[in-house]
């Protein structure tokens, strides 16, 4: 956990440093896809010689689809008092 | 949507190579991936730290634009706990994890499996694809029927990149920054929260 944040600084802090090079920039962004493509082959991999979640890969998704419901239901809801309050449209 | 769509091919080429069981052992053995995810973050962080406008764009934006995120947060975590408790199917601890992906399925669902597992992973990729999806298809819905904070809401970390050229057309451009800081807020702080909730 703790490495997980401090490579996640430490990016920050060299992405600072590198500023002003318009190539880097490129260069990085077309990493990131390719390094989370990969990362997303590996974790189907895992998956895909898995049995139960195969078998399970169904359920699975409602389970995922239930959650987006109600991160997305929460989240609606908590825009209430915003709405309400300091970004009344209109005002 | 064409990289969600490339990304989710690459996803779909690991699970028949993984039934077919063409595994290269190298891969499934040892830690290579730990490392790989490790180097994405640090990818993720140099992008986030190279692009001048995202910093500043959080370190300019007052308690007003930071109140969005900061609510999205309270809201999907209390919306993922409450159909955990409803279903009782997804353990409360796991279900928080996936609702902080805040639609961020690509690092979530990376940082999830490796945290806690494979199936968990599955459940946070396919959960904030939904997210994803779920807000283009209601963005405009949304916007005309409830206000134009809510497609911000609903599209919580994508709201600063996928889903942005939707909720764009929706809201006009000045709501348009705040959905930029929404994003890059919830897009920071999934790499933190997600462990934290898991450990």
């Amino acid at each position: 956990m703790l490495t997980i944040a401090l490579c996640f600084l430490t990016g920050i802090i060299c992405g600072v440093l590198l500023r002003g090079r318009p190539a880097i920039l490129k260069g990085v962004s077309w990493l990131t896809d390719l390094t989370v493509g990969f990362m997303l082959f590996v974790l189907g991999l895992s998956i895909g010689a898995n049995e139960t979640v195969v078998t399970n890969l169904s359920s699975l998704g409602l389970d995922g689809l239930a959650l987006a419901a109600g991160a997305i239901a929460g989240s609606l809801l908590a825009m209430l008092p915003l709405s309400l309050s300091i970004f009344r449209e209109g005002s | 949507m064409k990289g969600s769509l490339l990304l989710l091919g690459c996803f779909a080429l690991g699970i028949a190579a993984g039934w077919l069981d063409w595994m290269p052992s190298w891969l499934v053995e040892g830690n290579a991936e730990l490392f790989v995810l490790y180097g994405l973050l640090l990818l993720v962080g140099i992008g986030i730290g190279c692009d001048s406008k995202a910093v500043k764009n959080i370190l300019r934006v007052n308690v007003k634009a930071l109140s969005v995120p900061a609510l999205v947060v309270l809201g999907s975590l209390l919306g993922a706990a409450a159909v955990s408790i409803a279903v009782g199917r997804v353990g409360l601890r796991d279900s928080l994890a996936v609702g902080a992906g805040f639609g961020y399925y690509s690092l979530s669902s990376i940082l999830i499996s490796q945290i806690r597992g494979e199936e968990l992973g599955v459940i946070a990729l396919l959960s904030n694809i939904f997210r994803e999806v779920l807000t283009i298809l209601l963005t405009p819905l949304l916007a005309k029927y409830c206000g134009k904070l809510y497609p911000i809401a609903c599209g919580g970390a994508t709201s600063m990149d996928t889903t942005l050229p939707v909720i764009h057309r929706s809201v006009g451009n000045r709501y348009a920054v705040i959905a930029v800081i929404n994003g890059a807020v919830l897009s920071m702080l999934v790499p933190f929260l997600v462990p934290i909730l898991l450990s």
